[in-house]
């Protein structure tokens, strides 16, 4: 908030001075103000205020007093001034904690305007008006009312100037997208979007579901790649969008350290997550990836978005829960049917209630507890997630409780909330020279992904069965990396690259990537996702390539 | 192995400075040189830095990359052409981008001085230097003065050597020094405070330091030589001669790292005793030099001195950088320089030399400038003067070097060791970030090989149970061990070099502590006292020489950190095959730790590898390859606990009404809101109850607050029928209360376990504070519901499985 404006100028006689100020008696005594400390005592900051002429023209600022200064001192030559110069600054000030960024812009522009002022006819140099009226002061009065008020101000001048300046707040410049990341819409595009929108913005837009990869949108809209980063990024930058990686059921993902913080404690949040995940109030069929995804989650702000569970139930079918549920009397919220349903017994048993692991899973001993999934229900589910297990063997473990709740969304809610992570795979070819070309290491991180949408789809059943012993040092991290490790070994024995692929389905495609392209990514820098979308292979390929790979490099 | 996981970014341009004495302000010394060009040519070499920042200077008006990069250069061209001073040909050369400008550059570089300093030659609106931020707006002003003002500078080559011209180092960023003489030499206000001005997107920050009244530079108080630390505005400064008698007391006791700092020079050791000599016969000799030759300047007196640190933050994070630079340098820095000149009327014997030492360069440069000529290029003659000039500066005046000494450092976000003189030294630096519990999402700014973990040090926040200590600085907590950052030999080594009496017992602490045991265990079993070695320890952490961790243990899992540095994975490759010969390589190691969680002592292959394993896990957890995946949990109510305890409200209830008349309303009033109080805390310390028990509420007779409950209840019947957790068990509300005490299970631990179920307490920390078995701790855990690694397969009841835990760093 500005507490205050004031122009200054280089009185030949006086030397610099204060014109005008706002308010009154701010920066120096005045005889109309009600008696009040001065903000700050203007002699020991008029060095800089009207400063030496080398710094006109720069944007300058000082502290003093708790107080900041922002100032652009201009100075003018011109054989109309006494002394042939003309130097004026409109200063204002804040309070120096306050974030200064969005004001700097303004101080400059009316700096400019009033140059330009001046240059046309005098608009400084002939205001001989007292101190507190005229026009000059005025403009600074509105100034400050409506920037502090409105945030923007539109102050006509005279029939050919009018001051315009809007505060704009200042975001961090977003990284440069990644080919493999997915972006996701946090606000409605279509309420806002108009045919002034930048084209491949607006080709661009519609492929945006959370689903695709930049790249799979780049081909989608038949856009430019690199147009296409570019527009996600600017979206990026306006907070419109998040970035995601690609879901698929192999991925691995973990709770972060907001666990705590986010879904663990706040009920609203698990409403929240409810009411997003809920197949019944899904547009689509459970994992549909083409489902438009409600703005509801909004960025970081979760407050905002969680604020309304009573609304919560506009899609509330009409056949509520048929599941007997514990007596239910008519004071119950319709905020209960936000809870998804669990599934009925007869799917859960599937064979993989693992005991050992996690048997805390099927929360509630079957038949008497409430057969929805509530907020606790998904706090655990959510804990169930963790590093060394595929989205696919979770949801087996689970499969009861995730009956209807669309799997994809659900995790896509917990990476948007902070309190997930994505585990990343990287490849690293070890074993430098020939002979011992060893394991590929396997190592998790957060960030995002994106490859194929082939990948999407829970098809990977192939390798999620196959098992290696449990004892070997590279545990039970994925199925996909003990393969991989493991052929490592054996590829060890030779460097023939070429040997018939074992799996047969992808067989051509990979022989097309040759061990140089390959090698290049398996430094340990390049997560699955990255080298599955820059080589447009998916995953599994990508693994059964890498059991291929030889122990050259 | 660089272990520190990656400092704040210092931002540093430039420090300059300034005195005023009698004849006015006068610009002292600048380092480096030529600021802003020094500062390309590492972006140039190093990359990421500059350029980062660029861009998120550049977020501010345009998202668009493009763009951004353009005026991201054209704004260092900007400098770039201003700047009269040398060692810009590398970079024109180096970035594509400023290739354009490397025709006329190499011209500007002498002529710009005169035209930034002779105001009639440039139609000055816009004299423009400062360069770093106006670049846009100087284009979108059509560039009319900008194009203008390169012109002329093109045009005026050989007015240069002929002309007014001034050695270059006489300006500063494109403005002559007395620009900058007026501007950093405030008015008397700032005596002893924050000075802060901003040009374009530089920030200049100072702590100027005015004569007092009766011309001394500190307060006369008792015997002026004998009490420096009366002087100490809270003792921040390390000055080995204090560190002879401050250390017993002060030094040993104080927790406070500031104000124990009198022995950090003795771990810091970047001087060596050689330069260290060098030092004091260089100040030796400049003691006699000004005496030879008499200057005006000879009887004036300094009236004020300003250091000023020249930064350029982004506008996003300015002041956290502001200040993070004020508090740990600049104050210090110039509290340091205060203290040297009261006692020995130091900056201003310094400064005369300096000014002295330049004013003889600038004879021999202008001569030298007449007879070369245009034998050589300017660029190169300009540049073998500065050099010259600073080379000698350095060596010939203590301050010089000192200010060299943290412009050097703090830039590259190390320790900057300074000695003013031989008495005097001190040592200087941001104390860098040394984990983080937040893993950076794809758009946030991530530092990558920064430690990832909620476990910190700090008392305080470690402890959310005791709150009672509130002390901001680092007590560390006596859970925790000490992970040294670099080999045991090496600090000891470097300790013992630097002397000082904090250095055997330093020496000894090191050789006992292991990163396996905590605080507490090792004075257990050194007897060095608990509160010596936390002050020792802190010493240790602060000057970047160990990290202080939860102890290391087998029983304990570690994860691949998945803020780990994955750039670095080759490097660290080849020192973990030096350290670690026989042993599988790094990133088979990780390949192994990256599998389904299980405790550290699974991966040790038998008895005779554990202590070659904790050292491994000790080498990962400094690199910040792992983390340690810890276990937080909460209650969990059930629909049946609710309703057995809503049942048993409403039949009090019922009673309470037959029985009713009996109990006066006021009366209850009053005792209700104390009654509730004792509520939760007894709740809180359900160890004091011995072993809980079945009778729900024992001794307990407040019908009203149970009447209130029991409308809660009514009011949220629907919550009756979902489970619910109980975040803060050790201030629970009373109907929690009423629920814990209906779930309670395991008699025994429960009280103790309890007040750990809160979501933010590890439950790795409970075998350690409660000085129970981890064995055993676990066997409980896993009974209320919480199984991890191999625990066996333990009888179940479901009754207790009321734990719902996620695990994370």
């Amino acid at each position: 908030m500005i507490r205050a404006i004031f122009y200054s100028k280089f009185d030949t006689q006086e030397g610099p001075k204060v014109v005008h100020q706002v308010p009154d008696g701010a920066i120096v005594p005045s005889s109309t103000a009600p008696a009040q400390p001065l903000f700050l005592t203007f002699s020991d900051v008029s060095f800089f205020v009207i400063p030496r002429q080398e710094l006109c023209g720069n944007l300058l600022q000082v502290c003093t007093n708790g107080y900041r200064i922002l100032g652009y001192p201009i100075c003018m030559k011109s054989d109309r001034y006494a002394r042939n110069e003309f130097i004026f600054n409109f200063c204002i000030v804040l309070t120096e904690e306050e974030d200064f960024s969005q004001y700097k812009s303004v101080v400059q522009k009316l700096a400019d305007l009033m140059h330009a002022l001046e240059e046309q006819n005098g608009f400084l140099s002939r205001d001989f008006s007292k101190s507190g009226e005229g026009k000059v002061y005025s403009l600074c009065e509105m100034l400050m009312e409506d920037l502090n008020n409105y945030c923007e101000c539109m102050i006509p001048i005279d029939e050919l100037n009018t001051l315009n300046i809007k505060l704009f707040p200042i975001y961090p410049s977003p990284p440069p997208v990644k080919a493999w990341q997915v972006p996701l819409f946090t606000v409605r595009y279509q309420a806002f979007m108009d045919e002034n929108w930048d084209l491949s913005l607006q080709r661009i837009v519609p492929y945006i579901n959370g689903v695709n990869s930049v790249r799979i949108i780049s081909i989608l809209a038949d856009t430019d790649f690199s147009l296409t980063c570019r527009a996600i990024r600017h979206l990026l930058y306006y907070g419109c969008l998040f970035l995601l990686d690609i879901f698929s059921f192999s991925a691995i993902y973990a709770p972060t350290a907001q666990f705590s913080s986010a879904i663990g404690s706040d009920e609203a949040m698990q409403l929240e997550c409810a009411r997003y995940v809920n197949t019944r109030f899904a547009p689509h069929p459970p994992i549909g990836p083409q489902s438009p995804l409600p703005s509801q989650i909004a960025p970081a702000a979760a407050a905002s978005s969680a604020g309304s569970p009573g609304g919560a139930g506009p899609l509330s079918s009409p056949l509520t829960d048929a599941a007997p549920s514990l007596s239910r009397d008519d004071s119950r919220f319709d905020a209960e049917e936000i809870w998804p349903l669990m599934g009925d017994l007869e799917d859960a048993p599937n064979g993989s209630r693992k005991v050992a692991e996690t048997p805390e899973n099927d929360t509630v001993p079957a038949g008497q507890g409430p057969r929805v999934v509530d907020g606790v229900g998904i706090v655990e589910l959510y804990a169930g997630l963790k590093q060394g297990q595929s989205v696919k063997q979770w949801y087996a473990q689970h499969s009861r409780a995730l009956a209807n709740i669309d799997i994809r969304r659900f995790i896509t809610f917990g990476v948007i909330k902070g309190f997930l992570y994505r585990v990343h795979k990287y490849a690293c070819a070890t074993g430098q020279p020939a002979p011992a070309p060893r394991s590929s290491s396997v190592v998790p991180v957060n960030l995002s992904t994106g490859p194929s949408s082939r990948t999407t789809t829970g098809n990977n059943t192939p390798y999620a069965a196959s098992s290696v012993g449990d004892d070997a040092p590279i545990s039970a991290r994925r199925d996909a990396s003990r393969e991989r490790a493991a052929s490592f070994h054996s590829g060890s024995r030779g460097g023939t690259g070429s040997g018939s692929a074992p799996s047969g389905l992808y067989g051509d495609e990979e022989n097309e990537i040759d061990d140089r392209t390959l090698s290049k990514y398996l430094d340990g820098t390049h997560s699955f996702d990255q080298i599955c979308t820059e080589l447009e292979i998916s995953e599994r390929e990508l693994t059964v390539r890498l059991k291929r790979y030889p122990g050259r490099y | 192995m660089s272990s520190i996981a990656r400092p704040p970014d210092p931002c540093l341009v430039a420090i300059i400075l300034i005195v005023r004495s009698r004849t006015g302000p006068r610009l002292v010394f600048h380092y480096p040189p030529n600021p802003l060009s020094e500062h390309r040519l590492k972006t140039t070499t190093k990359g990421g830095r500059r350029i980062s920042r660029t861009r998120s200077r550049q977020g501010s008006r345009n998202t668009d990359s493009s763009s951004s990069d353009e005026s991201g250069l054209s704004s260092d061209e900007d400098e770039e052409e201003r700047e009269p001073h040398v060692g810009g040909n590398a970079n024109a050369n180096a970035t594509p981008g400023l290739g354009r400008r490397a025709s006329n550059f190499g011209i500007d570089n002498l002529t710009l001085t005169p035209d930034a300093a002779s105001p009639g030659a440039a139609d000055s609106q816009r004299p423009g230097s400062l360069g770093s931020g106006r670049a846009s707006s100087l284009r979108k002003r059509g560039g009319a003065g900008s194009d203008y003002e390169e012109d002329a500078g093109s045009d005026r080559p050989d007015e240069g050597p002929t002309g007014s011209s001034r050695p270059p180092w006489e300006s500063l960023l494109g403005l002559p020094g007395s620009v900058w003489e007026k501007l950093l030499s405030p008015s008397r206000s700032w005596h002893k405070r924050r000075f802060e001005v901003g040009i374009n997107d530089l920030a200049l920050i100072g702590w100027p330091v005015f004569v007092r009244e009766d011309g001394t530079w500190r307060k006369q108080r008792r015997k002026k030589k004998k009490k420096p630390r009366a002087e100490w505005d809270g003792g921040v400064l390390g000055h080995n001669e204090n560190a002879e008698d401050a250390q017993g007391e002060d030094g040993a006791t104080s927790p406070d790292l500031g104000g124990s700092v009198a022995t950090i020079t003795e771990l810091t050791l970047t001087t060596s005793p050689t330069e260290y000599k060098r030092a004091s016969t260089a100040s030796g000799k400049f003691g006699k030099q000004p005496d030879d030759s008499l200057d005006p300047e000879d009887k004036d007196h300094m009236t004020m001195f300003n250091v000023v640190f020249v930064m350029d933050p982004p506008l996003l994070e300015y002041s956290m950088r502001v200040k993070e630079i004020y508090e740990n340098i600049i104050k210090k820095f110039a509290k340091a320089l205060k203290w040297e000149q009261a006692r020995t009327d130091y900056v201003w014997r310094e400064s005369q030399h300096i000014l002295q030492v330049r004013r003889k360069a600038r004879e021999t440069s202008m001569s030298t400038i007449i007879i070369l000529d245009l034998a050589f290029p300017l660029t190169a003659r300009s540049e073998t003067s500065v050099h010259n000039l600073y080379s000698e500066l350095i060596t010939q005046s203590s301050l010089a070097r000192a200010m060299y000494t943290v412009y050097s450092s703090i830039s590259a976000s190390k320790i900057a060791s300074v000695s003013l003189s031989p008495d005097v030294s001190i040592s200087l630096q941001i104390p860098p970030l040394t984990s983080t519990p937040y893993l950076a999402g794809p758009t946030d700014k991530a530092y990558p090989g920064l430690w990832l973990t909620t476990a910190d040090s700090a008392t305080s926040a470690d402890d959310p149970v005791a709150d009672e200590s509130n002390i901001p600085h680092q007590v560390l907590a006596k859970h925790f061990a000490l992970l040294l950052l670099d080999s045991e030999a090496a600090i000891i080594k470097d300790v013992e070099a630097s002397g000082g009496t904090m250095a055997p017992a330093l020496a000894h602490y090191i050789r006992c502590t292991k990163p396996t045991k905590s605080f507490a265990q090792i004075s257990a079993s050194s007897g060095i006292p608990l509160s010596t070695i936390q002050m020792l320890a802190s010493h240790l952490v602060y000057w970047r020489r160990a990290r202080a961790i939860p102890p290391i243990h087998q029983r304990d899992t570690y994860i691949v950190s998945p803020n780990c540095d994955l750039s670095k994975l080759e490097l660290a490759t080849i020192a973990y095959q030096t350290a670690f010969p026989t042993l599988p390589s790094l990133p088979k190691m990780l390949s192994a730790l990256s599998g389904t969680p299980r405790p550290y002592g699974s991966f040790i292959p038998s008895k005779d590898h554990k202590e070659t394993y904790f050292t491994i896990l000790a080498w990962l957890l400094r690199g910040g390859w792992v983390t340690q995946l810890r276990t937080f949990a909460w209650i969990k109510v059930t629909p049946e606990i609710k309703l057995a305890v809503e049942t048993a409200l409403r039949k009090e209830e019922v009673d309470r009404y037959l029985a009713k008349g009996s109990t006066s309303a006021v009366a209850d009033d009053s005792d209700s809101s104390s009654e509730d109080d004792a509520h939760s805390s007894s709740s809180s310390s359900l160890a004091s109850h011995g072993s809980g028990d079945n009778t729900p509420m024992p001794g307990r007779p407040d019908p009203h607050a149970r009447l209130r409950i029991s409308h809660k209840l009514l009011d949220r019947s629907t919550a009756l029928r979902h489970s619910s957790l109980i975040l803060s068990p050790h201030r629970a509300s009373p109907l929690e209360s009423r629920w814990l005490d209906e779930i309670t299970v395991l008699q025994r631990y429960w009280p103790v376990f309890l007040k750990y179920f809160n979501g933010y307490d590890a439950l790795e920390k409970i075998p350690v504070r409660e000085s129970l078995k981890r064995k055993l701790v676990w066997h409980v855990l896993a009974r209320l519901g919480f199984v991890t690694g191999p625990g066996g397969p333990i009888e179940l009841d479901a009754r207790e499985q009321v734990l719902v835990g996620v695990r994370h760093w």
